[in-house]
C-alpha cells in the first residue's frame, strides 16, 4: 500500500527513486544539470527537513512543514550571525521546542546576509508558516554551490511518505 | 563557529581507535541491536560532565552503541540553552556560596544540582530518540525495587505521588544523534534550591525560554534507604536488560572525563562550556526598564527612568531620563544628560559581571565629583541617580 502511494507520487518526477522491497525508500536525486536561474524559487530539501530556495545566487533557508510538526510548539529560534560563513551541513542555528534544542543544518554553503528578525519575538511563525513568514536566514551562495544531494518537492514528499509508513 | 571546528576535528579522528570505544567490541548483546553501555562519571564537576556528554554526542556512532551516562556533581545551577541566567536564578547569591553557574546545550528550564541529585543522560540516534521510553524505563526500574508511586506526566516530568516533581527533562537533537538527559532528586538541599532559583531581577523584558516552577520533593523522603549508588545500579542494570545486554566490566564502568588522551578534544569543549561567552554571552537579548522616585532626603521629587539594553550579555544602550514633578529644570536636564553620556561612554559593550559594574560605578562616581563642585543639591541628586542605576544591576 505504502509503496504504491509512493509510486504514484513519483511518476513523472525528474528524480530517480529506487524502491526497495520493504517499506524503506532510498531517494537518489538525479544530478541537476539545470542552472539555478532555471529553477527559480523551486524549493529544494535536505533529507533532514531543511529547505532552501535559490534566486540570483541568494538562498533562503527554512524548515519543512513536516519538521515543524515533529518539533511541536517552538519557543525560541537561535539564528546564525549575519556575516557567518557556512559550509553545507554546518550547524546554522537551533530551534527550541518542548524542552528540546534541535540543531538546524545549512542545506547549502555561503555567507549569511540576513536573518528573520521577526522570529525573536514570534518564534511560533516557524510553526504557523514554515515555508513563508517563518523562514530562518538568507545567504549569498558559495561559488561552488551544488544542489545534487538536495531533493526536489516531489522527491521530498516521497521521503516523508516513507517516514510516515515506517 | 566552535561547533563547526569540533565537527571538522571529528573527521581527523579515527574514533574507533579511542581507548574507550574498543571496549564495545567485547560487549555481549543480542544480535541486530545496538550495544548498550552504562558509564558512571568519576568527576563531580558539572562542566566536566557536560563536556563528556557533549564529546560522546559529537563522536559516537550511536547506530552501533547506545550510552547511558550517569553522574552527580557539586552544587551547580544549570540553565537551558536559550535562557537568561539572571532572570532564572539568583546569580550573586549562588556565586557567593560557591555554586557553579553553567549553561547546557539542551533546551528547557533551570535546575539546581548538588551531590544528592542524580543525572542521567540517554545518548542515542536521532531516530531512536524517545524521552518517554527513557522516563518509563526509570520509573519501571524504581518501582521494581521500591514500593513508590511514580508516574510520568504530560510535560515529561517524573512525579511522586502524582504531585511532586522529582525529575526534570531536557534534550538536544542533532542530525544523526541525540541525547535526553534528566535529573532525579534524591536528597537535594531544598533550601539552597529555592534560594538559588529565586531571581532578584526587576523590570526585565526578555524573550528567553522561561522555566516552569514546580513543587519538588526528594525521593529519600519516601524511601529512606535511597542513595546514589543504589539508583545507579538499579537504573543502569535495567537499561542494559531492556537492551538485551549483559552487565559486565565493559558494559558497566566508571569513566573519568578528565582525560584528553581518551577523549581527544574534550578540553576544548570544557573551555567553551566554562567561558563567559557561553555561560552569559549566549543570553538572548533583553532590556531592563525601571522608574525611581526620589531622592528620599530632598524636598523636591524627581522621577528617573532608566533603560538598559543587553545584547550577548553586554550592555548595548543605557538611557537616563529625569523628570521633575512640577517642571523640568533645564539645568538639571543637562546635568542628567552629562551623567548619561558618562554611562554611554563607559558602559557600551561592557560585559555584565560584578567587577565590571563596580568599576563602571566608580568611574561615574569620580566623574560626578569632578563636575558637581560644591553644589550640595547636585551632589545629592547625582548620587541618587548613580545609585538608582546600580540598583538596576543588582541581579548580576
Amino acid at each position: 500500500m505504502a509503496a504504491s502511494v509512493v509510486r504514484k507520487l513519483v511518476v513523472g518526477v525528474s528524480s530517480k527513486i529506487k524502491l526497495s522491497t520493504r517499506s524503506t525508500v532510498s531517494v537518489t536525486a538525479q544530478i541537476r544539470s539545470i542552472s539555478f536561474s532555471r529553477c527559480l524559487l523551486d524549493r529544494l530539501y535536505t533529507d533532514k527537513h531543511e529547505w532552501v530556495t535559490i534566486e540570483k545566487g541568494k538562498g533562503t533557508v527554512g524548515i519543512s512543514e513536516y519538521a515543524q510538526e515533529q518539533l511541536g510548539e517552538i519557543v525560541f529560534v537561535e539564528l546564525p550571525e549575519v556575516g557567518a560563513k557556512l559550509e553545507p551541513h554546518d550547524v546554522a542555528g537551533c530551534l527550541e521546542s518542548v524542552k528540546a534544542a534541535s540543531e538546524v543544518y545549512s542545506p547549502v554553503g555561503g555567507t549569511v546576509t540576513e536573518v528573520n528578525k521577526r522570529l525573536s519575538g514570534e518564534p511560533k511563525l516557524v510553526n504557523s508558516a514554515p515555508l513563508t513568514d517563518g523562514w530562518l536566514y538568507k545567504l549569498d551562495l558559495g561559488p561552488n554551490t551544488k544542489s545534487e544531494d538536495l531533493l526536489d518537492e516531489k522527491a521530498y514528499k516521497a521521503l516523508i511518505g516513507s517516514l510516515d509508513t515506517n | 563557529m566552535l561547533l563547526r571546528k569540533i565537527a571538522n576535528h571529528k573527521l581527523l579522528i579515527n574514533w574507533k581507535k579511542c581507548n574507550w570505544y574498543s571496549q564495545f567490541s567485547h560487549l555481549a548483546c543480542e544480535e541486530n541491536r545496538p550495544k548498550r553501555a552504562v558509564f558512571v562519571s568519576t568527576s563531580d564537576s558539572i562542566f566536566e560532565n557536560l563536556a563528556l556528554e557533549e564529546w560522546l554526542y559529537e563522536r559516537t556512532d550511536f547506530s552501533k552503541a547506545e550510552i547511558l551516562l550517569i553522574w552527580r556533581n557539586r552544587p551547580a545551577l544549570v540553565f537551558g540553552r536559550h535562557q537568561n541566567p539572571w532572570l532564572e536564578a539568583n546569580v550573586p547569591f549562588a556565586a557567593s556560596k560557591g555554586v557553579c553557574i553553567s549553561r547546557r546545550s539542551s533546551g528547557g528550564g533551570t535546575v539546581y544540582h548538588d551531590e544528592a541529585n542524580l543525572n542521567l543522560s540517554f545518548l542515542t540516534t536521532r531516530k531512536r530518540y524517545n524521552r518517554r521510553v527513557n522516563l518509563d524505563l526509570i520509573v519501571d526500574a524504581l518501582r521494581k525495587k521500591w514500593d513508590i508511586d511514580l508516574s510520568v506526566n504530560q510535560r515529561d516530568d517524573i512525579m511522586l505521588d502524582r504531585f511532586y516533581k522529582v525529575s526534570g527533562t531536557a534534550a538536544k537533537l542533532g542530525r544523526l544523534q541525540s541525547y535526553h538527559h534528566c535529573t532525579l532528586l534524591i536528597n537535594v538541599d531544598q533550601c539552597m534550591l529555592k534560594r538559588c532559583l529565586d531571581s532578584p531581577m526587576i523590570g526585565a523584558d526578555s524573550k528567553a525560554t522561561k522555566s516552569t516552577p514546580a513543587s519538588v520533593m526528594n525521593l529519600k523522603d519516601k524511601v529512606p534507604d535511597m542513595n546514589f549508588e543504589l539508583l545507579v545500579n538499579v537504573i543502569g542494570e535495567h537499561f542494559l536488560q531492556m537492551g538485551g545486554c549483559e552487565k559486565n566490566l565493559q558494559s558497566f564502568q566508571d569513566i573519568n572525563p578528565n582525560n584528553e588522551s581518551n577523549f581527544p578534544g574534550i578540553t576544548g569543549i570544557l573551555q567553551r562550556l566554562q567561558s563567559w561567552e557561553w555561560v552569559y554571552g549566549k543570553t538572548p537579548n533583553f532590556s531592563i526598564n525601571r522608574t525611581f522616585v526620589g531622592p528620599i532626603c530632598s524636598m523636591e521629587k524627581f522621577s528617573l527612568k532608566v533603560s538598559i539594553n543587553v545584547e550577548k550579555g553586554a550592555i548595548s544602550l543605557t538611557t537616563l531620563e529625569l523628570e521633575n514633578a512640577d517642571s523640568i529644570d533645564r539645568h538639571l536636564s543637562d546635568f542628567t544628560q552629562t551623567l548619561h553620556m558618562c554611562y554611554s561612554e563607559n558602559a557600551n559593550n561592557l560585559k555584565l559581571s560584578h567587577p565590571n559594574l563596580l568599576e563602571l560605578h566608580n568611574k561615574c562616581q569620580e566623574y560626578l565629583l569632578s563636575i558637581v563642585g560644591d553644589e550640595h543639591k547636585n551632589v545629592q541628586l547625582g548620587q541618587w541617580i548613580l545609585d538608582s542605576v546600580m540598583t538596576c544591576f543588582k541581579f548580576v
